[in-house]
């Protein structure tokens, strides 16, 4: 009962109804702006139909004759209409001859739907033997030279980075072995969905429902304060125990806004990108690579809808870290604005520890497990990180070491709340 | 008066007092200093400064052609001095590469005259190799002085580009380095003051209405005078903010040591950012400070607006979660960041701070004419 009229509290409350309609508006634009990619992007469909996702010696095999029978019978029309024939499709795009064809209009609209789709075609057909040159060459302790040489890492933190690299380096083979990196997959350097959904969105949805939780968590906890009411309800032993109520309420909260939010977001985004057939492929493919070429090199083999699923419980457990920061906060400040003012501190703080750390010292590579810094990079969860925080648990590590040590906190100063003079 | 005064004491209060140097100081440490500690920011770069201070010292305010050939044979002598430099190196002349001519024409496909050549760059840090670099730059920009393609122009822009050449304002010894860093320093030293005032405007009247002293006050003429009363606290709350900021920031700005270029025209070609009127780098200095300005005071009064309408803090600091995307996103772009740019329609400057302060006051009246005739 109690906790159903804290709830209360919250749903009542048109600026959080009003923020998060407003955040869902502003995530659907952010897809419409990107929609466009969406009819290049579906031509990958018919081809993972007809070969299979696999870019085995096989599926390369029939990814080719596929690509050379569309080649032809683009030829053959092409012959019939001018007379021209094409090595690659690419050759059709070549300014000097393409806005001339354009302007005569010798092909119809379907056709140069037919010649595009044979380009994206051909592209992915380029790539594999790129990307199976890049894997095979691939040697992540250079990475890590080059990474430690790039910030000016010394000593023991140097030697930290180098290990996990060495841990690292098994799996790369491995990944090799199992042929992860050559699956078909929404080609990273013509759409970069992965930075989109997992840069964009995913960075997006944290700091909205960051917004809201921290906005609602300070309200709650300090209600009985703001209305005066704290004197009735914290009278009796049951009353002060409200804290625990409120803590609750705020978590479950906080559950259902970050899980509405991700819900209703990536609804929207795969109604608007099909991912059909793709759900199955491994994160850490090669085609995934971007247009900064560094590879996603994942810390275990897990398939896109996975990873998926993985990188959204990480969110919400994320928000439930900050709903303890801001809990231990509200207990400690009595106004709720002066609450969220200072957790944006603490949040830009937790961002710039790093940097004062001496650049010898593992201090320097600890102080990056913080949930402010991890919050920063989806795109990279569970993945190799850059020198700072490809640790193999360092998302399980970072969430698990807070969460109980603000769950401590917290139950500390409820405790302490328990004798509190008010 | 006294009620002026003492309203903003409680807008000061200590505890707001130290909350505004701990978000100052972390904005300060995160996004500010860089600016000022790598200012300019790199090897070329500071070449490229330093040749700018020295054409100032020389030359004056501009560099006529006279000037130009004087400023080309100081790096021929340069050249001649490197040349120098390459013979008293063994290993390059060793190399086979002992004039500049060799050394710039270098193949750098050749991993040993790689080594070599950033031996001389990185290693050594030669000053004279950069200083070539440089001043190469700067006689490459004044040699082909059309910034822009002109098709990408509109005829008026283009007008106003040949107007630029011909009063020769485009000669100017600028550097888009002095630019780009100050543009960039006044964009997030904006976002810290509209920060600072959100801050101090939350509990202008959200405060009373929690504390329910309104029942009070309302009762007298006086006491419902003071609604306007405290918009005029928040103004001036706001003017001193704003002034203690950009003091603070101005104070440290004179460390990047830029003085010299504020009497010079920023429209000149050694700057990419081109402005529909003449203006010196002083001007537009003193342009994004009033616009700094005007924008403080649209967002007091929507401040006071949303902490008047807010029922509680939630509420106020949810309104204001959309406000600050905007002011500090496109606001700080379009308002503060870049004023009078070419590439945008000259009148949208005026026009747009005109309609902001309209509304925003219009916004405020609405809600001061409920408040007077309130029953409570």
């Amino acid at each position: 009962m109690i906790k159903r009229l804290e709830f209360k509290k919250i749903i009542s409350s048109p600026i959080i109804l009003g923020l998060f309609v407003l955040f869902l508006l502003f995530n659907c634009f952010l897809i419409y702006q990107q929609s466009n990619l969406r009819h290049d992007m579906k031509s990958l469909q018919p081809i993972v139909q007809e070969t299979g996702t696999l870019m085995d010696e096989e599926g390369r095999q029939k990814l080719q004759t596929s690509y050379e029978q569309d080649l032809n019978t683009w030829n053959k029309l092409t012959q019939s209409k001018t007379g021209d024939t094409y090595q690659t499709a690419a050759e059709f795009y070549k300014p000097e001859l393409y806005y001339s064809l354009i302007e005569s209009n010798i092909y119809s609209k379907e056709e140069l739907q037919d010649i595009n789709k044979l380009a994206i075609k051909e592209t992915y057909v380029n790539s594999i033997q790129e990307i199976e040159t890049k894997y095979n060459e691939l040697n992540v302790m250079e990475n890590a030279e080059e990474g430690i040489r790039l910030f000016g890492l010394k000593g023991a933190a140097a030697e930290k980075v180098r290990e996990q690299y060495a841990v690292l380096k098994p799996r790369v083979e491995e990944l090799v072995q199992n042929k992860e990196h050559l699956h078909l997959f929404f080609h990273g350097k013509m759409f970069g969905t992965h930075s989109f959904l997992f840069k964009t969105l995913f960075g997006f949805m944290l700091f909205q429902a960051m917004i809201l939780i921290v906005l609602f968590t300070a309200f709650i906890v300090n209600y009985e304060f703001e209305h005066r009411t704290a004197l009735v309800t914290y009278a009796t032993k049951r009353g002060r125990r409200l804290m625990w109520d409120k803590l609750l309420v705020s978590t479950f909260a906080s559950t259902l806004v970050t899980v509405a939010l991700l819900a209703i977001t990536l609804s929207v985004y795969f109604i608007v990108f099909d991912y059909s057939g793709l759900w199955n492929v491994p994160i850490s493919t090669g085609f995934l690579i971007e247009l900064n070429k560094i590879p996603f090199i994942s810390w275990w083999n897990v398939t896109f809808i996975q990873y998926l699923f993985m990188s959204c419980g990480l969110v919400v457990i994320c928000q439930i870290l900050f709903v303890l920061i801001t809990f231990c906060l509200s207990m400690l400040i009595r106004n709720s604005y002066i609450v969220f003012t200072l957790f944006g501190v603490i949040f830009l703080a937790g961002l710039y520890m790093p940097s004062i750390m001496p650049k010898d010292s593992t201090m320097l590579l600890y102080t990056h497990f913080s949930p402010f810094i991890l919050v920063m990079n989806v795109k990279k969860w569970w993945m190799e990180s850059g020198v700072f925080t490809t640790f193999k648990f360092y998302e399980v590590i970072t969430v698990t070491g807070w969460l109980i040590a603000l769950l401590l906190t917290a139950w500390f100063f409820i405790k302490r709340f328990a004798k509190e003079n008010i | 008066m006294r009620i002026l005064f003492n309203e903003i004491r409680k807008l000061f209060s200590v505890k707001i007092i130290c909350l505004l140097l701990l978000v100052s100081f972390i904005v300060y440490q995160q996004f500010i200093m860089f600016e000022f500690k790598y200012f300019p920011n790199g090897r070329p770069l500071l070449d490229d400064f330093r040749a700018t201070q020295k054409m100032l010292v020389d030359y004056g305010k501009s560099m006529d052609n006279e000037e130009f050939e004087d400023f080309k044979e100081i790096k021929e002598q340069r050249i001649a001095e490197a040349t120098e430099y390459l013979k008293s190196q063994k290993e390059m002349v060793a190399a086979g590469i002992d004039t500049y001519e060799e050394f710039s024409n270098m193949d750098l496909e050749n991993e040993k005259l790689a080594a070599l050549h950033s031996k001389i760059f990185f290693e050594d840090s030669v000053d004279i190799f950069w200083e070539i670099q440089a001043r190469d730059g700067i006689i490459d920009r004044y040699e082909h002085p059309e910034r822009f393609n002109e098709h990408e122009l509109t005829p008026k822009q283009n007008a106003r580009m040949d107007e630029l050449v011909e009063n020769g304002s485009t000669k100017a010894i600028f550097t888009d380095m002095v630019f780009d860093n100050y543009n960039c320093l006044i964009k997030y030293v904006a976002i810290l003051i509209f920060l600072n005032i959100m801050i101090i405007h939350m509990p202008l009247y959200i405060r009373d209405k929690r504390n329910h002293v309104q029942l009070l006050q309302y009762t007298s003429k006086t006491g419902r005078k003071l609604f306007s009363q405290k918009l005029l606290t928040g103004i001036s709350a706001a003017m001193i903010v704003i002034t203690a900021q950009l003091a603070f920031f101005f104070f440290m700005y004179r460390g990047n040591d830029t003085s010299m270029f504020f009497p010079l025209p920023i429209n000149s070609i050694f700057n990419f950012f081109v402005s529909w009127y003449d203006l010196t780098f002083f001007q537009y200095i003193v342009l994004t400070v009033i616009c700094i300005f005007l924008l403080g005071l649209a967002l007091v009064l929507v401040g006071a607006w949303v902490s008047s309408v807010a029922p509680n803090y939630m509420t106020s600091v949810g309104l204001h979660v959309p406000l600050a995307f905007l002011l500090f996103g496109s606001g700080t772009t379009y308002l503060v960041q870049n004023l009078t740019t070419i590439y945008l329609n000259p009148y949208l400057l005026p026009i747009s701070f005109v309609i902001i302060l309209i509304l925003s006051s219009l916004l405020f009246m609405w809600r001061y004419r409920r408040e007077k005739l309130k029953n409570i």
